[in-house]
C-alpha cells in the first residue's frame, strides 16, 4: 500500500496497477462515508472506471491519487443525492442514539448485570462467534471506526486522518458503535 | 480529540453520560466533564453498569484470538481481493475495447 510521491504524479500506463496503488485508500475513504462495505466497493469501482474513461482530462497539476479522490467524492455525493439523504445525517449523535435512549436522554432498556469472568469467556469459542456476529450487525462505518480504534489501536489523530473525518464525527461513531455492540452482546449472550 | 463539550454539571442525561464515558476512552475529559460524569454515575445504576460493560468489552478485545483480530482489522482497511480482481478485469475490458 505505497503511495509514494515519485510515481504518484504520473498515472501509471497500466490501469490495473492503479487498483493496487490506490484501491485501499479509496476504499477507506468511501467506507468511512457510506454505510456499508458493498456500496463502498461499488463506488470505488465506479471511480476507477470513470477515471479510466476520463484519463485524458488528468492534467498532472494535482497528484493522481488526489484526482481519484475528487472523482470518488462526486460519486459519493451522487449516491446520497439518489438516496435523498445527506451524509451529515449519519453522524448526528442524538438521532443516532434514538434507538437506545428516550427523547429526554433516558435509557429505554437499562443495562443488566453481566456475570462472567473475562478469562473464562476468552476461552469460549461460542462467545467469539456471537461477538463476531454482533460486530457484523453494526453499520459498516461504525464497525470500521470501532475496529481501527479498539483492535488496531490506532491513535485518534491517525484514525481521523485515515478516514478523513473530524474528531467529532469519530467520537459519535465510537459512541454509537460501543452502545450497539453492548446491546447486542447483552441480548445474544448475557441474557439468554 | 480536543473538543470539550459544555456539559451540565448536575443535569447530565444518560445519553450524555454514555457519550462522555465513551469519549473518556479516546481523549482526556475536562475537569468539568469529569465532575459531571462522576456526579451522574453516583446516582445512576444503569450508567454504572454501562461503564463496567465498556471496560469489560475493552478487556475482551485484548483477549481476542489473534487470527480473528487480524482478519477483522484487514477487512476494514483493504479493498477485498475479489473486488480488486473484478475492478482489474473491468479495466482490462475497457482498455481492450478502445483498441
Amino acid at each position: 500500500m505505497s503511495t509514494n510521491s515519485a510515481s504518484a504524479a504520473e498515472p501509471c500506463a497500466n490501469p490495473g496497477e492503479w487498483v493496487d496503488q490506490y484501491g485501499d485508500v479509496l476504499f477507506r475513504y468511501a467506507s468511512s462515508r457510506v454505510g456499508d462495505v458493498e456500496h463502498a466497493e461499488d463506488l470505488v469501482q465506479e471511480t476507477f472506471l470513470s477515471a479510466f474513461r476520463h484519463r485524458k482530462q488528468f492534467d498532472g497539476r494535482a497528484r493522481f491519487g488526489t484526482w481519484l479522490v475528487a472523482i470518488l467524492r462526486r460519486k459519493i455525493a451522487d449516491y446520497y443525492r439518489a438516496k435523498h439523504k445527506s451524509p451529515e445525517l449519519l453522524d448526528d449523535d442524538t438521532a443516532d442514539c434514538a434507538v437506545s435512549f428516550s427523547e429526554r436522554g433516558k435509557w429505554k432498556v437499562a443495562p443488566t448485570k453481566w456475570q462472567s469472568a473475562p478469562e473464562e469467556l476468552a476461552e469460549n469459542v461460542e462467545f467469539w462467534g456471537v461477538y463476531q456476529g454482533c460486530l457484523g450487525d453494526l453499520p459498516a462505518h461504525l464497525s470500521q471506526a470501532f475496529h481501527l480504534r479498539e483492535m488496531a489501536r490506532l491513535a485518534v489523530e491517525e484514525l481521523t486522518q485515515k478516514l478523513a473525518i473530524t474528531p467529532q464525527n469519530l467520537a459519535v461513531r465510537l459512541h454509537r458503535a460501543r452502545i450497539l455492540l453492548r446491546e447486542c452482546l447483552e441480548k445474544k449472550w448475557f441474557l439468554p | 480529540m480536543n473538543q470539550h463539550t459544555r456539559v451540565s454539571l448536575l443535569n447530565l442525561s444518560c445519553r450524555e453520560a454514555t457519550r462522555l464515558e465513551s469519549e473518556s476512552l479516546d481523549r482526556q475529559l475536562s475537569s468539568r466533564e469529569k465532575w459531571a460524569l462522576r456526579f451522574h454515575i453516583w446516582f445512576c445504576r444503569a450508567c454504572r453498569r454501562f461503564r463496567s460493560h465498556l471496560r469489560f468489552m475493552q478487556d475482551m478485545v485484548t483477549r481476542m484470538p489473534i487470527p480473528l483480530r487480524e482478519a477483522l482489522v484487514a477487512s476494514k482497511l483493504q479493498l477485498s481481493s475479489s473486488r480488486r480482481t473484478q475492478i482489474k478485469y473491468l479495466l482490462e475490458q475497457a482498455s481492450a475495447q478502445e483498441k
